[in-house]
């Protein structure tokens, strides 16, 4: 029992260095790309981009659930981007709200009978298109409740464009970000499918007239510390995953697709959490099974604010909500893709990696862990093993931290304060006293969640961008 | 001083408050003896010629040989006239010694002192004989300078173009958003609105429109923009620009732009 017990233990320490080593060198890559990334966004004229003739249009897709607070703000910004032609398409995913009724009133949208819509992908019942000509790029389509994924593809129905974006009615998009992502994609057209955008926390930041104007941390402890984490998951995680073309997600917050191909995969899954993660798995195996180059992109410059969760309780069920969707996704796809030389680096080396250490990383780290502690009590005399496994997780974790700190130093420098960046570096290795462990905690209450069939949306609490913190609104309860 | 500014001064101060309008003569004479002011009063009379009776006051200046005509309630086209048959009259005398100035108050300066002064300074400058010349009020000093005000996100493009119409001499206000170049334009009212149709806050299309919402009398806007899609163009127009340009521009093309919309 003893040596199981120790076997198990040095096994989840070599599973601790594995992982971290795997997660240093993809921001070896990050750091590889991250000049060249940087260069092209200095010299390049977006201001110039912004009126061209040449640059594709793009359809925006805002989903829109219980948002009667915020969403005319977010609309009334996203009508005003540096960007030469798009439309916003808001659906309103049968809320239960005022959400139409404030959109139609602000807008003085119409009812229009006559619409064309090509049934493209498969939609819940569509109830009505309202437009108006003074707003020639805004449309509003009003759908039963289909969740998520079901008002993308009412969407996608509607578009005129051949790109599409998908944002969170709560996000707020800055003025440069969509024509900084259609550089990225006018760079190789044929080939791109899909480019993700970069997300940060808006908690803390002054926000006025839906623009970002004061960029500052979160004085609150659990925006901060996601402040750091999304820094690490983006700057860090996906620079690098999409240098190797290896990318599994595009958040769903803030990303441009190319229309035909969503289209060609049979558009989002309806009904299914982490359906931006299953987009672009879907995209991969398309792109892989009929042997079409393709890549999938990452555009770190191209900025997208969200409000973060700022309670445990909110936070917990987006993380558990996180945890379920990539269970299934692995589940459904993984198992089919993972180790097929036919995949090629997607199925050899991003499933796999995400299999053993995103999906099954609490169950190693949670046994490890309780098998060393079972063998440390067995045996008083051998706590340093225990140290070991303590230390390592912090020390890796806080290079990694500091790493991706440094890319955001290097190559965006969006918090200009030295005390902020003190700031950031004291929550970067405070992450990993508690709230690493919790989140571990939560990923594995997610998969409990999906084997009991679970597949709700959990509560998402936003708040006002204007009456910032005084008003309350619960949404997205209870979605399928 | 001449001493024809105390001898006219008077009658035209009085036209001034009337109102009513007054044409001034100067002719650069030879010397002239009291003898020959009263032959020369006798002669020209108080008849216009054609017949209509005009009061006229004659003065003389010794130290600068000038003689001056004031005719009450002429306005320059008929002083204009007069002066022809004044011109005549003092060559058929052989007492003309140089050229001949004329204004007429009010059309030619707001002030009928200012220009009975300004002519005085300017029969100095000796024209050519028996030439009738018709004084024109200092255009550098006759308006305040038209303003502009430039509404810009690019700070870069905002202080080159600030400059460069300082140095032309335009006043320049200088707005960095929507929000920022709406207030900026109510302090400032000013004759010409340069705005990009990419501003935060507000854009370009939301500031015309506010624009034209409180001024009655709009100012004069002028697009200058990256956007260079035909929608814009025929979006800004409809919106009441009088002008799209885009950038990349040339200051000298948008400076004479400018100065086609106002001047």
């Amino acid at each position: 029992m003893r040596d199981f017990l120790l076997y198990y233990g040095v096994f989840a320490v070599y599973y601790v260095i594995a992982i971290n080593s795997l997660y240093f060198i993809i921001m070896l890559f990050s750091f590889k790309s991250i000049m060249g990334i940087l260069k092209s966004s200095i010299y390049s004229r977006f201001q110039t981009l912004s009126g061209s003739e040449h640059v594709p249009p793009i359809s925006i897709l805002v989903p829109a659930y219980n948002e009667e607070l915020t969403i005319i703000e977010n609309v009334r910004s996203l009508l005003s981007l540096n960007y030469p032609r798009y439309e916003v398409l808001v659906v309103n995913d049968g809320s239960k709200d005022a959400t139409l009724q404030v959109l139609i009133n602000e807008f003085s949208l119409v009812y229009s009978e006559h619409m064309p819509v090509q049934p493209l992908l498969h939609t819940s019942n569509i109830r009505g298109i309202y437009h108006n000509p003074a707003f020639p790029n805004l449309y509003l389509i009003d759908k039963e409740n289909g969740g998520k994924a079901d008002s993308l593809n009412a969407g996608i129905n509607l578009s005129h464009y051949p790109l599409i974006a998908s944002i969170d009615a709560d996000s707020l998009l800055e003025k440069d970000a969509l024509i900084r992502i259609a550089k990225v994609y006018m760079e190789n057209p044929d080939e791109t499918v899909a480019i993700g955008g970069d997300i940060r926390i808006a908690n803390g930041c002054k926000i006025e007239d839906g623009v970002v104007k004061d960029i500052r941390l979160p004085d609150k402890f659990l925006p901060m510390i996601q402040t750091v984490e999304y820094l690490k998951a983006f700057l860090g995680g996906r620079i690098g995953w999409s240098a190797i073309n290896g990318l599994i997600i595009v958040s769903g917050a803030f990303g441009v697709f190319r229309k035909d191909y969503i289209i060609k995969v049979g558009g989002y899954r309806e009904g299914y959490p982490g359906e931006d993660m299953n987009i672009i798995i879907k995209l991969h195996k398309y792109m892989l099974e009929n042997k079409l180059p393709y890549r999938v992109a990452f555009c770190p410059d191209a900025v997208c604010w969200t409000q973060a969760p700022d309670t445990l309780k909110i936070l917990g069920s987006q993380r558990r909500r996180w945890g379920r969707g990539n269970l299934k996704n692995m589940i459904e796809y993984g198992r089919h893709m993972a180790f097929r030389p036919k995949y090629k680096l997607f199925g050899m080396l991003t499933l796999p990696f995400n299999i053993m250490f995103e999906t099954l990383n609490p169950y190693f780290r949670i046994t490890g862990l309780l098998a060393l502690i079972g063998y440390t009590l067995l045996d008083m005399t051998n706590g340093y093993v225990l140290l070991v496994y303590g230390l390592l997780n912090v020390l890796y974790g806080v290079l990694l931290g500091i790493g991706s700190l440094l890319l955001e130093e290097i190559a965006f420098r969006r918090y200009p304060r030295f005390r902020d960046i003190v700031k950031m570096l004291f929550y970067t290795i405070l992450m990993f006293f508690g709230y690493r462990q919790i989140g571990v905690i939560w990923r594995f209450l997610g998969h409990i969640e999906f084997l009991r069939n679970n597949n709700s949306w959990g509560t998402m609490t936003r708040t006002s961008w204007q009456t910032k913190g005084s008003e309350k609104i619960s949404s997205l309860e209870a979605r399928s | 001083m001449s001493n024809l500014v105390p001898v006219f001064y008077e009658h035209l101060s009085k036209m001034e408050e009337k109102q009513l309008a007054c044409g001034v003569i100067l002719a650069a004479c030879k010397t002239l003896t009291k003898e020959s002011m009263e032959l020369i009063k006798q002669d020209l009379g108080t008849s216009s010629g054609d017949g209509s009776e005009i009061a006229l006051h004659y003065a003389y200046d010794k130290n600068k040989q000038l003689f001056g005509i004031l005719l009450e309630g002429q306005k320059l086209s008929s002083t204009h006239f007069y002066a022809l048959r004044v011109k005549d009259y003092l060559q058929e005398h052989k007492l003309l010694a140089g050229s001949l100035l004329i204004a007429s108050f009010p059309e030619s300066s707001r002030s009928s002192g200012q220009m009975l002064m300004r002519m005085i300074q300017e029969m100095r400058e000796p024209g050519a004989h028996g030439e009738i010349q018709i004084y024109e009020h200092n255009p550098a000093q006759k308006e305040e300078p038209a303003s502009i005000l430039l509404v810009n996100h690019d700070e870069t493009v905002n202080e080159f173009l600030s400059i460069y119409f300082q140095r032309k001499g335009y006043l320049v206000t200088v707005a960095n958003d929507g929000m920022d170049g709406m207030e900026k334009y109510q302090e400032v009212a000013p004759d010409l609105v340069i705005t990009d149709l990419n501003l935060p806050i507000l854009n370009g299309y939301q500031l015309m429109e506010k624009i034209k919402h409180i001024s009655a009398s709009m100012s004069k806007i002028m697009v200058l923009t990256d956007k260079r899609l035909e929608e814009d163009v025929q979006k800004s127009f409809a919106m009441g620009a009088s002008d799209y340009i885009t950038k990349p521009f040339s200051p000298v093309e948008l400076e004479a732009r400018v100065k086609r919309l106002i001047s």
